[in-house]
């Protein structure tokens, strides 16, 4: 394996089952998680993008050994972590941590932000003792833009560009080497996302952190990352650097996302791939490939036959269609 | 006063208070804005900007108190709509003019049929029969995009995805074919995919009924597409006015171009992104001079003094600042 793998990730699959009746008898499942595979390198950006309901939170859960897996499997510097018993799981999760979208719920109203950002510290038995524990805080709230003065201040004192802030300084106290982040801009203002977002590029380079970017906001992945993956209904459909995908997706779904993002471009008014229709349902997804419902193009060997593979189509380029 | 007559809405001055146990929050402060029939007009601003409480204002939906209108009118086509009694201003709103809101499944009521809740809107402002107005909804839905809507029709709103619930919503405010439609965030709450369907069915709409459009949005880039006039506001005020072209083009006032900045750099490359830096000030607590001087880049000392003026800079193009006044 090489070495500058950092994350890989292998046929996941993650089905919820959906129970009824007396016995609890298993009548369906919902398919979350439908097989995917891709893989981090170290330092470097992953977009995920997608609708919702598409499966890119419950990946997220997966990735963070929140939730087991129904199959497939998860490397983490080529150790399996889907495997791994609750104990070696707490000593990874100090080098994985998470990042939410709403720093609303994700703090802790009745505990000062001082608290929140050294409680890390105390769960993972860092710094000797308290003088040491409070010195690295008020490093790190230095570090992500916040006042030392601010330590004992409480959540709702803070606006939402500030408590995200508290969130990121939460996560990267124990100098973790890969950061999850579910939305971490969604729920803020045009002009803090780009507070938050140049933090975060500063913090990756200082510290060479690997992030998960997810989100449904296409501007804010391409900005960030370096590889998109556009993920649909449980699957990933199409996988490349950002540039080439944000040029020339060949996915039909990717093409529709990119097209329908709405821009501000005044010369020249975009054409517009616009999709009809609604997403599937995942607990019964069309049985060939899983966007034969909404295609442009649909043949009939997408709807009979078994969804096609991940071809890659150009170098580092992957897509799942039949049309390639 | 040539202005006056082709004008459909006019709001003059209109401020709006909020008693709360915390004090006066001025949640808008004398907005003035005119919008002409068939035009589009965007009104943007981060929240808390008070973007929704002036078309609140304007269709009289807030609740008072805490709310309390302090002075200011809304004409609509020559007619206060703030000094009129509550029986004649409940005939113009939803039949004249009507509203979109953000949330599709918050403000359909869950426990009654799409038919039932569309029907009851026709039945009061059309005085039609129950078999007419269900006809008449099911005409509606067609007219929105939604596939066989004779079915749809007995459906809950749970049994619809956002995409759906969103049209159901256009179909009912279009139902009395109002000459002003108010959509406060339609899309905010929908996937990419769906934003842009919804955009098309509003633009399409729109147009084939020749009715003015007021689109509250946050997001610049649905703005740029939509409308044709915008208003940009902050901390209460709307600090500059101007056809898209003119705004996305050439934004004079610094916070605008602070946002336009963001915007055109997210869209090209990596890299450091131009901030605004600090937040909005408190409407508690607003500053004595410009309200955005304390995040401004280029604030000069009379910014913090006093109140900047609202400055013709070209015809339809108004800015509140100081650097583009001669006074200064």
């Amino acid at each position: 394996m090489e070495p500058d793998n950092h994350l890989v990730v292998k046929n996941v699959v993650k089905h919820y089952p959906i129970r009824k009746g007396l016995f609890s008898k298993i009548v369906g499942n919902v398919h979350a998680v439908d097989g995917v595979s891709f893989q981090i390198d170290r330092g470097k950006t992953f977009g995920l993008v997608g609708e919702s309901g598409c499966g890119k939170s419950t990946l997220a859960r997966l990735l963070m050994s929140l939730e087991p897996l129904s199959g497939g499997q998860i490397l983490y510097k080529g150790q399996d972590i889907s495997r791994f018993s609750k104990k070696h799981i707490f000593e990874i999760r100090r080098k994985m941590q998470l990042i939410f979208q709403d720093p609303y719920s994700s703090l802790n109203p009745r505990k000062s932000i001082g608290h929140s950002i050294e409680a890390p510290l105390v769960t993972h038995g860092i710094a000797a003792n308290r003088k040491e524990r409070r010195e690295l805080v008020t490093q790190m709230m230095d570090e992500v833009g916040l006042d030392v003065e601010q330590f004992k201040r409480y959540p709702h004192e803070f606006s939402g560009g500030q408590r995200q802030r508290v969130c990121i300084a939460r996560a990267m106290i124990l100098e973790p080497e890969f950061v999850l982040c579910d939305e971490p801009v969604s729920a803020l203002d045009v002009s803090i996302q780009a507070q938050v977002i140049n933090l975060l590029c500063n913090l990756q380079k200082k510290r060479n952190v690997t992030y998960f970017f997810i989100s449904h906001d296409l501007n804010v992945v391409k900005h960030i990352s370096d590889v998109v993956a556009v993920m649909y209904l449980g699957r990933i459909v199409e996988l490349a650097p950002k540039n080439v995908l944000y040029k020339r997706p060949l996915h039909p779904y990717s093409q529709a996302l990119i097209s329908s993002a709405p821009e501000v471009n005044l010369k020249q008014k975009k054409k517009r791939t616009v999709l009809t229709g609604d997403v599937p349902s995942p607990i019964d997804p069309p049985k060939g490939c899983h966007f034969c419902t909404r295609c442009r193009y649909v043949e009939k060997k997408c709807t009979n036959e078994p969804s096609p593979e991940l071809i890659e189509v150009e170098h580092n380029h992957f897509v799942r269609c039949w049309l390639y | 006063m040539k202005e006056n007559l082709s004008s459909l809405l006019e709001v003059r001055n209109l401020t709006i208070d909020f008693h709360t146990m915390d004090g006066i929050a001025r949640a808008i402060n004398g907005v003035n804005f005119s919008l002409f029939k068939k035009e589009k007009i965007g009104i943007v601003g981060e929240s808390g900007c008070g973007k929704s409480v002036t078309v609140l204002g304007i269709m009289g939906l807030l609740q008072k108190p805490p709310a309390k209108v302090r002075e200011g009118q809304v004409l609509f086509k020559g007619r206060d709509l703030l000094t009129l009694p509550e029986r004649e201003f409940a005939e113009i709103r939803g039949s004249k003019i009507s509203m979109i809101f953000q949330n599709p499944m918050t403000s359909l009521n869950p426990v009654f049929t799409i038919g039932n809740q569309m029907g009851h809107v026709i039945r009061i402002h059309q005085g039609l029969r129950k078999k007419e107005s269900i006809e008449k909804a099911i005409e509606l839905l067609q007219e929105v995009g939604i596939p066989s809507p004779e079915k749809r029709i007995d459906e809950y709103p749970h049994q619809l995805s956002g995409g759906m619930r969103q049209r159901v919503m256009i179909a009912m405010a279009i139902s009395c074919r109002p000459q002003l439609i108010i959509a406060d965030e339609p899309t905010t709450a929908l996937d990419v995919t769906i934003q842009a369907q919804i955009i098309d069915v509003i633009q399409d709409i729109i147009d084939r009924f020749e009715s003015s459009l007021i689109l509250i949005t946050h997001d610049l880039a649905v703005v740029a597409e939509t409308v044709e006039r915008v208003l940009v506001m902050y901390a209460g005020k709307i600090v500059e006015t101007g056809s898209v072209q003119e705004l996305f083009e050439s934004p004079k006032h610094p916070y605008t171009q602070g946002l336009l900045g963001w915007i055109t750099n997210i869209e090209t490359e990596r890299g450091k992104l131009p901030t605004i830096d600090g937040m909005v000030p408190s409407i508690f607590n607003l500053p004595e001079g410009c309200s955005f001087s304390n995040r401004c880049k280029q604030c000069i000392p009379i910014c913090i003094r006093q109140e900047p003026p609202n400055i013709e800079i070209k015809p339809g193009v108004l800015c509140r600042c100081w650097l583009y006044s001669e006074e200064r």
